[in-house]
């Protein structure tokens, strides 16, 4: 078509219905188009459309489901011993074996207990015959020093009496002698005047009155000091022996106390002052009497004639010579007594081989020390020797029974057995082959927690605990939680395993559930996101649009006050019927149009009975 | 000779007149083919994206259906309000039909009381623009609970009296003497109008209908103000604010928008040219 064609274009009127017929069929065509693209559209969006869950907070409180494993120990093990050096020939004990008073442990090889008896049997005689054989010297020895002790005493006894024996002649020697200086000197008396002889045999006769009643005073002093050491000596032998009749010794500080003690008593004290006192008087009473003769005599010596006078004066010099032999004899006396308990003292030193000193006036005790000092020799050696009998017996007696038991070693009391440190084919040791938990005492549960799960927990709290056999104890409580000394980021927990939980192993796992207060706004952990250490929940809010009443999603930032595996409670401000979205088909963003899948009225109602 | 230059040289100026109308559909049409990134770069000054002046091509540099794929497939919300525009719209029309036609037809050769007289106030009212009478149309729907239902957008276009007036232009320019014809061949009023005010005004009650269709499916005012419920809002509403994020939907929505009105409008070309001409018959 040419422009001058078209410039001369005109509407051809018999065309216009053909032009409105076709545009009444493409808009009838649009139309079925745009119903078509419709449907698609819709099926489109509907296949798009974020689908989401749905639910509401709740009022509830956080539980922590607190889980660890650990491990079951006694709190007293029992070890089990047996004979050492025999072999073991079957091993029925196991680790983590739970076991009953009498149950079988371990058999031992019966030749080798037989031998073993043998041997210990062997061991015990030998050693009951070295004990006889101690024992019988012993003895021995005991014997000969009493005969050395008693060939001692015989010596001195000897010389004690030889010496009193010469001491008695002397003083017989010097009492003739006064005796006829007297008679003498009243003969003269007599003859010389009748009236004075009398009163100078009656001087006379008193002096010599006097001299008796002197010497008596004396003799019953030293009787009477006899006496006392006499029972000195049986205080100290009857200390010396204890109440199981057994003789000790006697420190040199013991006898001096029994001594003074004896010395002091008031009794002799009374006695010996007595006869001090009537030794005193008799010399006073004889000083008199001398006095008077003395001057008797100067008042009639112009009497005395030359011849009688020599003769009187040789009788005089003859007793006084007498008198003086008495006084020496009497100082020989005394030395021949010393010499005499220094001999036995040696006599016995040198039999006992004590060295120890002695009070240099008792001969009688160093023969007592002797004789305990050879007595305590003997009891410590047989203590020994009785120690190791009673060690070989027990031997003896422990492979007898183990005979009878045919070598079966069996618990000594229920329990779990925590340890076995022998095998088949080992032989045993001194050592303990195997310990038992002591059931009576009970148990304690160890286990290792985290710091973010050991924090809800604290003593006294309640715990399950899963024995690995099977058995659940519940309500068992936390002993003691604190910081693991290994390492300051995990915490040891001990539970305390009552004595009356039977059937216990030796791993367990530890589960406690520790609620924590009621919080207003908990939701599923589902509904919760993180971006970094920032929370945000996506609630759903209804917004009117073209399409209808629509659900939209708004991401809400919240903070977390408390979460366990299931749920966290956080802190928002939300209606009660606020609904936050718990899945979603796809990554959601904030205000995306979204479509809810199902009410979660049955998880509601789950939270409801969760509730405390 | 010089009458055909005249001609030719009117011909021009008229083509580039219609040239430089029709340039905005052609912008409608070159910008739906335009991707996001595209359109910031010529819109960017008209939005305050970018400085100077905006310019636009007459095609796309990278041309792609994507806007079309996105408001035909992805788009639910689009579909809702263009068949809420066709299902008002069609209810205008329907209503119409069934009142403006015998209004017109009464007017035009019924033998009224005072005919005159009414049909100039009836025209008044036609003079109105819609702001003065939205009030008093508020007040009516909501006391008889129309309000927030589409029949308040229906109901007062479905009465109309534009197509009244153009359509009694065409029923009076039907002769007299077919009517008294009729009569006298024993045909009653509801035959004359049926068989013969109908037929012969045909080309007036589509012109009418047209022009009604191009009124009812570009409403604005009247489903902004009575319809709250955005589920009931035609498709003149769609994407009331253009930014950057949908510059490109808007650019489709428009075109598809567009079809319909351009369909209807080449159905009744015809009958739309000689309804503007009765409009301005002068009686």
């Amino acid at each position: 078509m040419k422009l001058k064609d078209l410039m001369n274009y005109e509407i051809d009127k018999d065309k216009k219905s053909s032009i409105q017929i076709k545009a009444v069929k493409f808009l009838v065509g649009f139309l079925i188009i745009m119903f078509l693209l419709t449907i698609v559209s819709r099926a489109a969006d509907s296949i798009t459309i974020t689908k989401v869950t749905v639910t509401q907070a709740t009022g509830m409180a956080i539980s922590h489901d607190i889980e660890t494993d650990g491990t079951v120990s006694s709190v007293r093990d029992i070890a089990i011993t047996t004979v050492p050096n025999v072999k073991i020939v079957t091993v029925n004990a196991a680790e983590g074996k739970t076991v009953e008073k009498g149950d079988l442990l371990f058999e031992l090889d019966t030749d080798d207990i037989a031998r073993q008896l043998k041997a210990a049997r062997k061991d015990l005689a030998s050693a009951k015959k070295d004990i006889a054989d101690q024992k019988k010297a012993a003895q021995e020895a005991k014997d000969s020093a009493a005969e050395a002790k008693k060939r001692a005493y015989e010596d001195y006894n000897d010389s004690i009496s030889s010496a009193k024996r010469t001491l008695k002649t002397a003083e017989d020697a010097m009492d003739s002698a006064r005796k006829a200086y007297l008679k003498y000197k009243n003969k003269k008396n007599k003859t010389d005047g009748s009236s004075d002889s009398t009163v100078a045999d009656s001087l006379a006769k008193t002096e010599e009155e006097k001299q008796s009643a002197l010497d008596k005073a004396k003799s019953a002093l030293e009787g009477l000091k006899s006496d006392i050491e006499a029972d000195v000596q049986d205080a100290i032998k009857a200390a010396s022996v204890d109440s199981s009749g057994k003789k000790t010794e006697l420190s040199q500080e013991e006898k001096q106390a029994i001594r003074d003690k004896i010395s002091s008593s008031s009794k002799n004290t009374a006695l010996l002052k007595a006869a001090q006192e009537k030794i005193s008087n008799a010399e006073d009473e004889l000083a008199s009497a001398k006095t008077a003769v003395d001057q008797y005599e100067s008042e009639h010596e112009v009497i005395g004639k030359q011849g009688y006078k020599s003769q009187l004066k040789a009788l005089r010099d003859d007793y006084l010579t007498k008198k003086s032999d008495y006084s020496a004899a009497v100082d020989q006396y005394n030395s021949t007594v010393k010499e005499a308990k220094r001999t036995l003292k040696d006599a016995l030193s040198s039999g006992s081989g004590d060295t120890g000193e002695t009070s240099a006036d008792s001969g009688v005790s160093v023969s007592d020390d002797a004789a305990t000092s050879d007595t305590d020799v003997s009891v410590s050696s047989t203590d020994d020797s009785s120690d190791d009998l009673a060690s070989k017996q027990k031997a003896v007696d422990r492979l007898i029974s183990l005979q009878k038991a045919k070598g079966k070693v069996t618990a000594s009391s229920s329990g779990l057995i925590t340890k076995v440190s022998a095998e088949v084919g080992d032989t045993t040791t001194e050592e303990a082959v195997a310990r038992i938990s002591d059931h009576e005492s009970g148990y304690s549960f160890k286990g290792t927690l985290e710091k973010s799960s050991a924090k809800y927990l604290s003593k006294g709290d309640k715990v399950t605990l899963d024995f690995s056999n099977g058995v659940s104890v519940e309500g068992l409580r936390i002993s003691d939680v604190e910081v693991s000394a290994n390492d300051g980021d995990t915490y040891d927990v001990t539970v305390d395993i009552p004595s009356k939980v039977e059937k216990i192993s030796t791993y367990a796992t530890m589960k406690a559930d520790k609620a924590s207060k009621k919080y207003d706004t908990c939701v599923p952990l589902g509904c919760l996101h993180s971006d970094g250490n920032d929370y945000y929940v996506y609630t759903v809010s209804e917004s009117s649009s073209v399409l209808g009443i629509e659900n939209k999603v708004d991401k809400v930032s919240v903070a977390v006050i408390d979460k366990n595996t299931e749920y966290a409670a956080i802190d928002g401000t939300f209606n009660y019927d606020q609904q936050f979205v718990l899945t979603s088909t796809k990554t959601l963003n904030d205000k995306d149009r979204v479509r809810i899948l199902q009410s979660e009225e049955s998880e509601t109602g789950y939270h409801g009975s969760g509730e405390e | 000779m010089k009458n055909k230059i005249l001609k030719r040289l009117l011909f021009i100026i008229l083509l580039l007149l219609a040239v430089l109308i029709c340039l905005p559909v052609l912008f409608l049409i070159v910008g739906s083919f335009m991707g996001t990134d595209e359109l910031n770069i010529y819109l960017g000054p008209v939005l305050g994206k970018s400085s100077g002046f905006a310019s636009w091509p007459l095609l796309p540099t990278y041309p792609t259906f994507k806007a079309y794929v996105q408001l035909l497939l992805d788009s639910p919300e689009f579909f809702v309000m263009f068949w809420n525009s066709i299902k008002i719209t069609g209810l205008i029309i329907l209503g119409q039909l069934l009142a403006g036609v015998p209004a017109a037809w009464g007017f035009a050769k019924l033998k009224v009381w005072h005919g005159r007289l009414l049909f100039n106030i009836y025209i008044v009212l036609m003079l109105m623009p819609f702001q003065v009478t939205m009030l008093s149309n508020y007040l009516t729907l909501n006391m008889i609970g129309l309000m927030n239902t589409q029949w308040a957008v229906i109901l007062p276009a479905a009465f109309s009296t534009f197509p009244v007036f153009i359509m009694y232009h065409f029923f009076r320019s039907i002769p007299d003497a077919i009517i008294e014809s009729a009569e006298l061949d024993g045909a009653g009023r509801m035959q004359i109008f049926l068989h013969i005010g109908i037929p012969l005004g045909s080309s007036g009650i589509v012109s009418a209908m047209v022009l009604s269709f191009l009124d009812a499916w570009n409403l604005i005012e009247q489903p902004l103000t009575f319809l709250k419920d955005m589920t009931k809002w035609p498709l003149s509403l769609y994407l009331p604010n253009i930014t950057m994020d949908n510059a490109a939907l808007a650019f489709v929505a428009s075109v598809v928008t567009l079809i319909p009105s351009f369909l209807v409008f080449l159905a009744g070309q015809n009958y739309l040219e000689q309804g503007i001409a009765a409009s301005a018959v002068k009686e």
